[in-house]
């Protein structure tokens, strides 16, 4: 056991200090700065823009993982930051911080990045997200101008915001945000979002611009989409149950259930998890 | 000076010991109070680095602080979107970071040094002052003061640190509780917890130079010293109520063992000093028994009583002593001393009262020739009788000396003189009634009696008494009765025989040895056709005059200073021969009593002259009397002197009896047919006859023959054909002093 934990924390200061010289800083069209990580891989395979899930970084063990396979299976990797309206954030955002970014301009900052690799000169870009950065994506990738260059959509553990709030204290708390902003009341107030709960700060347009991703409209955002999406849930994933995963399956999506995977698909079901991706990758000839 | 009992001197042995610990404990007390000054200043010095290193570290914590806080993203937030700033800094600073207890509040500022909210609450300047580190005093709390630029690219990794404002985003502040910080940043080893105050500073913006200068508080003391003085302050009181009890201890052990059982000792043998009965002993020894003072009482105890026994011993002893010396051991009456004593005693009474005093003298008449007719055991039975007689004549109270060999006294008191007279009567009664013809004495024993009376207080009349008894005795010799009473007219009568001042003069020159004249009368010797040698006369130089021997011998004799007298010649005759005046070749004759022949040391009365024999003839003159009494005392003396070159002659030969039976056997030289002898050649031819045949026998036995009385031709022709050796007299030579007798040489 102290010899894993001993190569765990090699590994972590290797990939630190990797991850020390492979951060990009960008100016966001925000007019503030993102933090990104971009491995430069072989250039006949895609790059792949990986998003990490609500509140986290590009520091997230999911996306650490995938990322650094993904490098060493020859792939270009991008992961960034979102700011969250935080220059040059760098760690995760606690649910008690003041939210100050709408999905809106999460997406901004998402096709701020795709700009990025575009400018680049990759020519096939892959969004790979996770958790609520492959939300944010689908929502780019639906209600945004996507670049040619956008290839394929891999979403996992994609799922909605209100997952864990019942839909009576939802509506409650929507009513408020919306009296609130009739009000013009601009204050942060405490709203439930995600894993949240009672404790999301945020003005009230924020925690709208959020909670209103719920099943129909994710459901939603994946028929709009045009670019190949696949989507991988975990089947002991805790946010993705029964109805969802049938509403997921009636979709154009195409669906992967990595049995006894969670949410975040640690565990030995990391290897499924790579090989699905990799799969759907090689699938698509990338 | 004056001895102090035990308990004094215990008690200044304590009090000199307790104040000397005392002195001591002061003194170590002293030195370990100014070791922990030493060590108090230490500790302060100490506690100073202290609160200097302390002040660094919270300057150094704050500015970690104020590190972490650019690295936290919602601080980046802040300065990028300040919307929501007041509800961050007011809410969610205080829910969401991590702020140390200490941290009071933050605040951050734009870039131009403007507070994102101007509050009127904020305890942060609008402005970030020109000083980023400094204290303030908000109302006696003391806050710590730190800003801190934020830089554009704050994450060091990402971009380099620009200097200048064009690379400032904005600021942020601190405010640290100083004395909360400490409390939880500081460790101190010598500042006391909760001591640290600080005092009013009135400046707006307090260094920490100006802040540690004014910082007060205690110092936590030095547990080892203040161990120290603790136990080295318990023990010695502890040591000094020890001190203090050992010395009770010690006090009470001795005074127990010691003192009192030797106060007891000393209360015994008081009491037994004091005859105190043996029942009250008990209240006498102490409680406390110890062995040897017990063994000490009972040693005591039996010294006590060997004591008592052996006083009990000596006092008998002493009063038979007493006896034997006061009384007369022939007769059982006082002696003669007792006699003296009780003279002197009834002199100084007579000073004092008025009482009269009565003096009987008695003596036997003629009791010489009784003791050498009858010999000395019928002569003691006389004396006996004699004092049974006049004893039982006296009252009972009345006390009898006998103060001489044939002589007796007797002193009554406040008696009328017609009592006193019948008295004697009856003693001369006694007397004649006794039988003395029983003892084989055919001649009548008398006494004579001779009384002087002394009325009332005259002292000098008293002293007088004996001489007055003594002429009064000497007449009633004479006396039909036998008795005889002192009056005026005997005392007129007999001024020579008993002058007091001839007698004194006597006795004086005896007693002092002194005025003791000699004179020399030659001895002719008929062969050498010469003065062989000189017999030693005596006189007592009385003033101007001599008293001859004819007054000296009575006086003598009845004083029995035979032996004085003797003694006396003798010194001035060793007085004569030292001072060299006797003449080469002169011869002395001296005489020598019957009381100086048998003393002890006759002998060495002569060694002093030993030396002078070789040019000396010395002859020792004895009479036959002198001989009779203790025959062989005096010829062991006799011998002894005639082997060392003395020669002895007897004088007046033919003056006694029995003398033709002493020659045989006494040690002699020289035979002194004495003045008598000699003119009793003119007698008749029958005393001419016997005396001449006398002398042959002497001359034919050996003996040189000296004839005294030569005082005509006639005589000394007679002499001369007797046959005698030596002649002696007027004829030959008178008596002379030395000086003429060396003047004739």
């Amino acid at each position: 056991m102290p010899q894993r934990i001993f190569i765990c924390v090699v590994l972590l200061l290797c990939v630190s200090i990797a991850q020390a010289k492979n951060d990009v800083v960008y100016k966001l069209s925000a007019g503030i700065e993102g933090v990104a990580r971009y491995m430069p891989g072989e250039k006949t395979k895609p790059a792949i823009f990986i998003l990490h899930g609500f509140l986290t970084t590009n520091n997230f063990n999911t996306i650490l993982s995938l990322g650094q396979m993904l490098h060493e299976n020859g792939y270009t990797v991008l992961a960034p930051t979102l700011t969250l309206g935080i220059n040059r954030r760098d760690s995760g955002l606690a649910c008690k911080a003041i939210h100050t970014n709408t999905v809106e301009d999460d997406v901004n900052e998402i096709a701020d990045w795709v700009n990025w690799l575009v400018k680049k000169g990759h020519k096939d870009i892959v969004l790979l997200g996770h958790s609520q950065g492959s939300l944010k994506q689908l929502v780019y990738a639906a209600e945004r101008k996507n670049p040619k260059e956008v290839k394929l959509i891999i979403s996992t553990s994609l799922s909605y915001i209100d997952a864990f709030i019942e839909e009576s204290e939802k509506q409650q708390l929507i009513t408020s945000a919306r009296q609130a902003i009739k009000d013009k009341n601009n204050q942060p107030e405490t709203y439930s979002v995600a894993y949240c709960k009672n404790d999301f700060i945020a003005p009230a347009n924020v925690y709208l611009s959020l909670v209103r991703w719920d099943k129909e409209l994710v459901i939603s955002a994946i028929d709009k989409v045009n670019t190949p999406l696949y989507v991988i849930m975990g089947g002991k994933d805790r946010y993705f149950d029964k109805p969802w995963q049938t509403q997921m399956q009636n979709t154009k999506a195409k669906v992967s259930i990595i049995d006894n995977a969670s949410h975040f698909f640690d565990g030995n079901e990391e290897f499924d998890y790579h090989d699905k991706i990799l799969s759907i990758l090689d699938d698509n000839l990338f | 000076m004056l001895p102090y009992s035990i308990r004094t001197y215990l008690l200044t042995f304590i009090l000199i010991s307790l104040v000397l610990f005392g002195f001591l404990g002061f003194q170590t007390y002293q030195q370990i109070t100014m070791v922990n000054e030493v060590i108090d200043k230490d500790n302060h010095e100490l506690a100073l680095a202290e609160l200097k290193e302390s002040m660094r570290q919270l300057l150094s914590t704050g500015q970690d602080e104020l590190e972490q806080l650019l690295e936290w993203n919602e601080v980046q937030q802040q300065l990028d979107e300040s919307s929501f700033y007041v509800y961050w800094r007011d809410q969610r600073l205080k829910n969401a970071y991590q702020l140390a207890s200490y941290i009071d509040s933050i605040e951050l500022y734009d870039k131009n040094g403007d507070a994102l909210a101007k509050l009127p609450y904020s305890v942060f300047p609008f402005v970030v002052p020109e000083r980023k580190t400094y204290f303030k005093n908000n109302d006696g709390h003391y806050s710590l003061y730190l800003y801190s630029p934020i830089a554009v690219n704050h994450n060091k990794e990402l971009a380099q640190y620009y200097q200048g404002n064009k690379n400032i985003k904005g600021f942020i502040g601190l405010r640290i509780d100083y004395l909360k910080a400490l409390d939880q940043l500081a460790h101190f080893s010598h500042i006391k917890y909760g001591s640290i105050n600080l005092p009013e500073i009135t400046q707006e913006y307090i260094t920490p130079e100006v802040l540690l200068d004014n910082v007060q508080f205690e110092t936590i003391d030095n547990p080892y010293s203040n161990v120290l003085q603790t136990l080295v302050n318990h023990n010695l009181r502890h040591y000094f109520i020890l001190l203090v009890i050992l010395a009770a201890l010690i006090f009470w052990f001795v005074i127990q063992f010691i003192s009192r059982p030797l106060t007891s000792m000393e209360r015994y043998i008081n009491a037994l000093r004091a005859g105190v009965d043996d029942s009250d002993f008990d209240s006498i020894i102490p409680r406390v028994r110890i062995k040897e003072i017990e063994s000490l009482r009972r040693s005591l105890t039996t010294y006590q009583s060997e004591l008592d026994n052996v006083h009990t011993t000596l006092d008998k002893k002493n009063a038979k002593l007493w006896h034997l010396a006061h009384h007369d051991a022939l007769t059982g009456v006082f002696n003669r001393r007792a006699f003296e004593e009780d003279w002197q005693h009834l002199q100084e009474l007579v000073e004092d009262q008025n009482i009269s005093v009565s003096f009987l003298l008695y003596d036997c008449d003629h009791f010489k020739a009784i003791n050498d007719t009858y010999g000395h055991e019928t002569g003691d039975k006389v004396i006996q009788i004699i004092a049974e007689s006049i004893h039982s004549s006296l009252r009972a109270s009345d006390k009898l000396y006998r103060i001489g060999g044939d002589e007796f006294a007797a002193i009554i008191l406040n008696t009328g003189l017609r009592e006193i007279n019948q008295i004697a009567e009856r003693c001369n009664a006694k007397i004649e009634e006794y039988t003395f013809s029983r003892l084989g004495i055919k001649e009548p024993v008398k006494v004579s009696i001779g009384l002087a009376h002394n009325e009332g207080n005259d002292v000098i009349n008293f002293s007088e008494l004996h001489r007055q008894a003594d002429l009064a005795m000497y007449h009633a010799k004479s006396s039909p009765q036998h008795l005889v009473q002192f009056s005026e007219e005997i005392d007129q009568n007999n001024s020579c025989l008993v002058s007091s001042r001839i007698v004194n003069a006597v006795l004086d020159s005896i007693k002092h040895n002194q005025n003791i004249k000699l004179h020399f009368q030659a001895v002719f010797n008929c062969t050498r056709k010469q003065v062989e040698y000189y017999e030693v006369l005596m006189r007592i130089q009385n003033d101007s005059n001599l008293i001859y021997p004819k007054d000296i011998f009575p006086i003598i004799e009845r004083h029995s200073l035979e032996k004085e007298l003797d003694f006396a010649v003798i010194q001035a005759l060793r007085s004569c021969f030292e001072q060299q005046s006797i003449p080469e070749n002169c011869g002395i004759s001296l005489n020598l009593s019957a009381a100086t022949l048998v003393r002890p040391n006759l002998y060495e009365l002569f060694i002093p002259f030993l030396p002078y024999l070789s040019k000396h003839k010395f002859v020792l003159e004895i009479t036959e009397t002198a001989l009779i009494t203790h025959i062989q005392y005096a010829n062991d003396n006799l011998e002894k002197l005639r082997s060392d070159g003395f020669v002895i002659a007897l004088d007046d030969f033919g003056s006694g009896y029995s003398s033709i039976r002493y020659l045989a056997n006494m040690p002699i030289d020289i035979v002194k047919f004495d003045i008598t002898m000699i003119h009793d050649l003119n007698k008749n031819k029958r005393t001419r006859t016997i005396i001449q045949d006398t002398a042959k026998l002497v001359l034919d036995a050996g003996f040189q023959l000296v004839a005294e009385g030569i005082e005509t031709e006639e005589i000394r022709e007679m002499v001369s054909e007797m046959g005698a050796t030596h002649l002696q007299g007027y004829l030959i030579g008178r008596p002379m002093e030395l000086s003429l007798i060396t003047e004739k040489k």
